[in-house]
């Protein structure tokens, strides 16, 4: 691995760390208001200073990588598993099954990115459990075309064929025989649907769509920072940072990943 | 897909989007009526409004006077004003169109240029630090660019407006914020096309007639690279007018994305259809419109699609 893959999966792995350790840590901390210490510089309470209510911008970070990245691992695996099973199945099925796919996948794609998402969030109603499903509701599509034009190709093959005639479940065809063979280029697809996913979620957040207050979310504290941007940029900075980090960090790593499990760049 | 073909489709996608924009207001948990309100109104209001949407009568109803209403430009009636939606949504289009545009063609300002430079300095370091820069720009959202170029430029350098479209100067920041991300992915585009263009015999045979490298790769390598750069500009269309939605919202931009989280949060839902709707509608046609002119520009890429799609 390149040294700045390495980097990268380093700095991953701290924030994926500190999602995980953040919710052993008293919960009191990241939401304890404290209006005599509002908007207090990195300098005067370290480590990172205080927000907008006086609550500890670390404390809130750390909790705030468990909202995110939490909210985006859940959309990331709720779609892969949605979108390679319905790829699977049109793929293997083809005719009717694969063009019901198919055009329930241009209606998807009728929406530019986030649009879908951000409607069904507002109609579904700011939660944890809303955000996944609107994230997940546009995520699967990828992996269900990777899926559906892998199966595509697999299902004429002898092997397959083989399995087929011997009486083979089509429930085991496609997780012993299909899966496998898709599963390099949906983790690739995964990693890099990460990356889009905590920026998805925390757009949703700082439009006030995502989870809701008092939770720290990364695109919520940037949101709620913006009004004090004049006299406390450190508010903004902060979860502005972290956002950075983590989508550069997961970018960094996608790349190399494809670099690594493609097989057409790896002969190149 | 054959270009044709997606002509024929746009209809299709079209009665597809306003179906599903039709459906969102039934995804409202409970009963809209009672959300749109608020809580605390009156039961006689609720009813009231109630009637006054359809939402008393069978969905397929519904459905039935939502597409003969949209066939008429009739989209219903905002809440809040009691305007028609779309005489609210068209007052906002021009703002967004205005920041789309410069912040369009700002971006392929910067990005062919940027994707040139990295082409002919391939793998020195000038093209190292364009490549990291575009990594950079394609991975810092709107909404921690926007924040960052505000306290640089209007707070830190006090040269220019921090929100509103009031002003020569107030189209700058919006435009730059929506831009960044668009330039940054074009001109890895642009290098990667050209790159790829330039290890062709024919830019071999320009270059040993003596051609220099950078009218080799504007001449000949160029033409051909064009094409899939005008697609991936064209499609990208769409997320310049979603990423519209949240840098309207952080610079207080009068568009249709400001207006679409207005809706949602005074839960304006008719508006908020009308608002989607409009985005789903310019996004679909413009993509029609990208498909037909690439097929033009490049024959090829056309039928290498319809044997796809075969």
């Amino acid at each position: 691995m390149r040294p700045a893959a390495r980097l990268a999966a380093a700095v991953l792995g701290a924030a994926v760390l500190a999602a995980l350790v953040a919710p052993l840590l008293p919960s009191a901390a990241a939401n304890r208001i404290d209006l005599e210490r509002r908007l207090v510089s990195p300098a005067s309470a370290p480590p990172l200073g205080t927000d907008e209510l006086g609550r500890d911008l670390f404390a809130r970070l750390l909790r705030g990588a468990t909202v995110s990245l939490g909210v985006a691992g859940a959309a990331v695996l709720v779609s892969a598993a949605a979108g390679s099973t319905l790829g699977l199945l049109a793929g293997e099925r083809g005719g009717a099954w694969d063009r019901a796919l198919g055009r329930l996948v241009d209606l998807v794609l009728a929406f530019p990115g986030l649009l879908l998402a951000v409607a069904l969030a507002a109609v579904l109603g700011p939660s944890a459990r809303n955000t996944v499903v609107a994230l997940a509701a546009v995520g699967w599509v990828p992996y269900a075309r990777l899926a559906r034009t892998e199966a595509r190709r697999l299902s004429s093959r002898d092997f397959v064929a083989a399995a087929r005639a011997a009486g083979s479940s089509r429930a085991r065809l496609l997780a012993v025989h299909f899966l496998p063979n898709v599963a390099a280029p949906l983790l690739v697809q995964a990693t890099l649907h990460l990356a889009a996913a905590v920026l998805a979620e925390s757009a949703l957040s700082f439009l006030g769509l995502g989870v809701p207050p008092p939770a720290p979310s990364w695109g919520a504290m940037l949101a709620g920072g913006r009004t004090h941007i004049l006299d406390a940029p450190h508010v903004v900075l902060v979860p502005a940072a972290a956002i950075l980090v983590v989508v550069l960090g997961t970018n960094v790593l996608g790349d190399a990943l494809v670099d690594r499990l493609d097989p057409a760049r790896r002969v190149a | 897909m054959p270009p044709l073909r997606r002509l024929v489709e746009v209809p299709l996608l079209l009665l597809g989007a306003a179906t599903v924009v039709f459906f969102l207001i039934h995804l409202i948990p409970g009963d809209p009526a009672a959300a749109m309100l608020g809580e605390g109104a009156a039961p006689a209001d609720v009813a009231g409004l109630r009637r006054e949407l359809g939402l008393d009568r069978p969905v397929l109803a519904q459905y039935a006077s939502w597409l003969s209403g949209l066939s008429r430009g009739d989209l219903g009636s905002s809440i809040l004003t009691k305007r028609p939606v779309a005489g609210e949504v068209l007052a906002a289009v021009p703002a967004t169109a205005e920041l789309a545009g410069v912040a369009f063609l700002g971006a392929l300002l910067v990005a062919l240029p940027a994707g040139v430079a990295g082409a002919l300095a391939h793998g020195r370091p000038l093209d190292g630090a364009l490549r990291a820069a575009s990594l950079l720009g394609v991975s810092t959202p709107n909404y921690v660019s926007g924040p960052l170029l505000v306290l640089v430029f209007s707070v830190g350098l006090g040269l220019l407006p921090v929100s509103g479209r009031e002003g020569r100067g107030a189209i700058v920041l919006p435009a730059v914020t929506l831009a960044l991300a668009l330039a940054a992915l074009l001109s890895r585009m642009v290098r990667a096309c050209l790159s790829e263009e330039m290890g062709r015999p024919y830019v071999a045979a320009a270059l040993a007639r003596g051609e220099r490298p950078l009218r080799a790769i504007l001449r000949h390598a160029g033409r051909n690279a064009l094409p899939p750069v005008l697609v991936v500009a064209g499609l990208q269309f769409g997320s310049l007018l979603t990423g519209a939605v949240v840098t309207e919202t952080i610079f207080s931009w009068p568009g249709v994305g400001r207006l679409l989280v207005q809706s949602i949060q005074r839960r304006d839902y008719p508006l908020v259809q009308g608002c989607v709707l409009f985005i789903a509608v310019t996004f679909i046609v413009v993509n029609a419109a990208v498909d037909a002119v690439a097929a033009a520009l490049d024959p090829r890429a056309a039928a290498r699609a319809a044997g796809e799609a075969a």
